[in-house]
């Protein structure tokens, strides 16, 4: 099966890696958490660096460097009610551009892309820009995440709330 | 100055309440920047991010830049970031090492201890131009304390020992548990908030809000988090707000406070625990380390510094604008304990101080919230009214052992204090 995989290229896979990370954008946009979450693998690692894109998390600590449960963590702090900051709950649009694919292993796909985050609560708006680079990997078929990661241009400033990138 | 009529007439702080004008009026917050932030010593992180000579890390203060180096007699400088040429900025890299600073606009050289050194052209200055005197400006006062590093603008006032007073010994206690009595400052994590600088400090002395601001607790339950991502759970419950058993708090003079929690409040056992106590009751015996381990103790210095033993770490608050703040989250490492141990608790740091994380976030918020409110009627007041045990213990502190509303209480008899002493200059 992964010798199969590994011929998709071209404007195939560039199509079919998009349509990925547009559904996963939305999945975010339009607050769908868990269904977000299960795009992710046993493994996967959820990593925004603090300071600069190649910040090592032995020497600093990161926004965020989480597994698979811290990411659940995430998830059901962000479905609680009360006076968090999901109340009122955020506004996100993401939108994605410069999709870049390129395999690294049999059924390891690395994608690159340039993503800018609008998020609005309360009349306050930030946008956050960066690089996103999702490790891909494909199981029963369907794309699955094992590495997201997300550098921010600014993310040696002091920064507003981040729930999810 | 309008400013000073104005304290002197307004009445602004009483003993359990004060005015919410203090935290929503600029030019309140200019007269604070001037007489808090612009006299009394302030924190600006620790002497072990700067260990050698050459190493220097930037600030600013106030929206006034400095630099705080390590020069090559070992000593710390704290410098004002602005040639003395026109005053462009000599140095906008946050950390380095370096022998010199350059300024980029004319090419003046100045060494890590503030000397001009090198002008170039320096005939076309005429033969009167004394390089000697335009050295970069120093603040008048540099001083550490149990590795913090503290400045001061203003050249009088008590030295830093006397400042700090009977908190200086609780200050103690956080190198105090490393096993070679020393920590290593990691670079912080930072968050920005919608508030006014005071709102941390209340939100700091505050044990009433936890459970109300922090339904899910203090953090996903205890992990390994290997490189890839991929680890095990451990056992150990993320702790709930409400776990508090005993508590001692006490407000010192000068504002600084402290507080102690038993049982501590747990985050499951760190990696390698037993290994690290096991290096620290080499210097101090295995009583005293076990005591010192299990202290949950968080310490304030007024007016920006936090230190919590609980997780290795400290946070300073840095006042922007009346309502822009922006709270640096510095994780420590003990030196002398295992690596796993520093390396989790670095982790669980950052995810409490981190705007991506799951404590801290919650708390500025509520810090949002509270700014926004207040304007509604800023001649109401705020209240710090909780606190039925108050006592003033054997050493002349305040000390109270329930819910209380005590360390906001003597935030605000300092605040009085120095706000009510007029400006020097
Ligand atoms: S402003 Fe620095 S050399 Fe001219
Ligand atoms: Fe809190």
């Amino acid at each position: 099966m992964t010798g199969v995989l590994r011929t998709l290229g071209g404007p195939a896979l560039q199509y079919d890696v998009e349509q990925f990370l547009y559904r996963e954008a939305w999945l975010v946009d339009s607050r769908q958490y868990d269904e977000w979450l299960a795009l992710f693998t046993v493994d996967a690692l959820y990593w925004v660096p603090n300071g600069s894109a190649d910040s090592d998390p032995k020497e600093r600590g990161q926004l965020a460097y989480e597994n698979l449960s811290g990411l659940e963590h995430r998830v059901y702090r962000l479905k609680l009610p009360g006076i968090g900051p999901q109340s009122p709950p955020p506004s996100y649009r993401h939108l994605v551009g410069n999709v870049i694919p390129a395999w690294t292993g049999d059924n390891e796909l690395l994608v690159i892309s340039s993503q800018v985050v609008s998020f609005a609560r309360q009349g306050r708006e930030a946008q956050y820009a960066g690089t996103w680079e999702h490790l891909l990997t494909q199981i029963d078929g369907r794309w699955r995440i094992r590495r997201k990661k997300v550098s921010l241009i600014n993310n040696d400033q002091a920064l507003w709330q981040l729930p999810v990138l | 100055m309008a400013i000073e009529m104005r304290l002197r007439t307004m009445d602004l702080v009483r003993e359990d309440m004060v005015r919410r004008r203090i935290f929503a009026d600029p030019a309140i917050f200019n007269a604070e920047m001037k007489r808090i932030f612009g006299r009394t010593w302030v924190c600006v992180g620790h002497e072990s991010e700067i260990p050698e000579p050459g190493d220097f890390k930037t600030e600013d203060i106030d929206g006034r830049p400095i630099i705080l180096t390590r020069h090559v007699d070992g000593k710390i400088y704290a410098l004002l970031n602005s040639c003395r040429h026109r005053g462009a900025t000599v140095c906008e890299i946050p950390y380095g090492k370096t022998n010199v600073f350059r300024c980029p606009y004319h090419g003046w050289t100045y060494l890590s201890n503030g000397e001009l050194i090198s002008v170039p052209y320096r005939e076309e200055f005429g033969p009167d131009f004394d390089i000697a005197s335009f050295g970069l400006g120093r603040l008048p006062r540099v001083a550490t304390y149990g590795g913090f590093l503290f400045v001061s603008f203003g050249s009088d006032g008590p030295d830093l020992l006397e400042h700090l007073g009977h908190a200086a010994p609780w200050v103690d206690q956080f190198s105090g548990r490393a096993p070679e009595r020393k920590v290593q400052a990691t670079k912080p994590v930072k968050q920005r908030y919608v508030g006014n600088w005071k709102l941390q400090l209340d939100n700091f002395g505050d044990n009433y809000h936890p459970q109300f601001v922090h339904p899910a607790g203090f953090g996903p339950r205890r992990r390994r988090q290997e490189p890839n991502g991929a680890g095990a759970q451990s056992s150990g419950p993320a702790s709930r707000p409400s776990d508090v058993g005993s508590r001692i708090q006490r407000s010192f003079a000068r504002g600084h406070a402290m507080m102690t929690f038993s049982p501590p409040r747990s985050f499951g056992d760190p990696p390698k625990l037993a290994e690290y106590i096991t290096a620290l009751s080499e210097r101090v015996g295995p009583d005293e380390a076990r005591r010192l381990v299990a202290t949950d103790l968080h310490v304030f210095i007024y007016p920006n510094l936090f230190i919590q033993t609980n997780m290795n770490h400290f946070r300073i608050v840095r006042p922007l604008a009346v309502d822009q703040s922006e709270v640096q989250t510095y994780a420590c490492r003990l030196v002398g304990a295992p690596d796993e141990y520093n390396q989790a608790n670095l982790e669980l740091t950052a995810g409490w101080g981190s705007p991506a994380g799951f404590v801290q976030v919650d708390d500025l918020e509520a810090l949002t919230r509270v700014q926004r409110g207040l304007r509604a009627d800023v001649d109401q007041w705020v209240l710090f009214k909780m606190g039925r045990d108050e006592r003033v213990n054997e050493d002349g502190d305040r000390e109270s052992n329930s819910m209380t509303d005590l360390l906001s209480r003597g935030f605000y008899r300092e605040w009085a204090r120095l706000m009510s002493e007029p400006d020097r200059r």
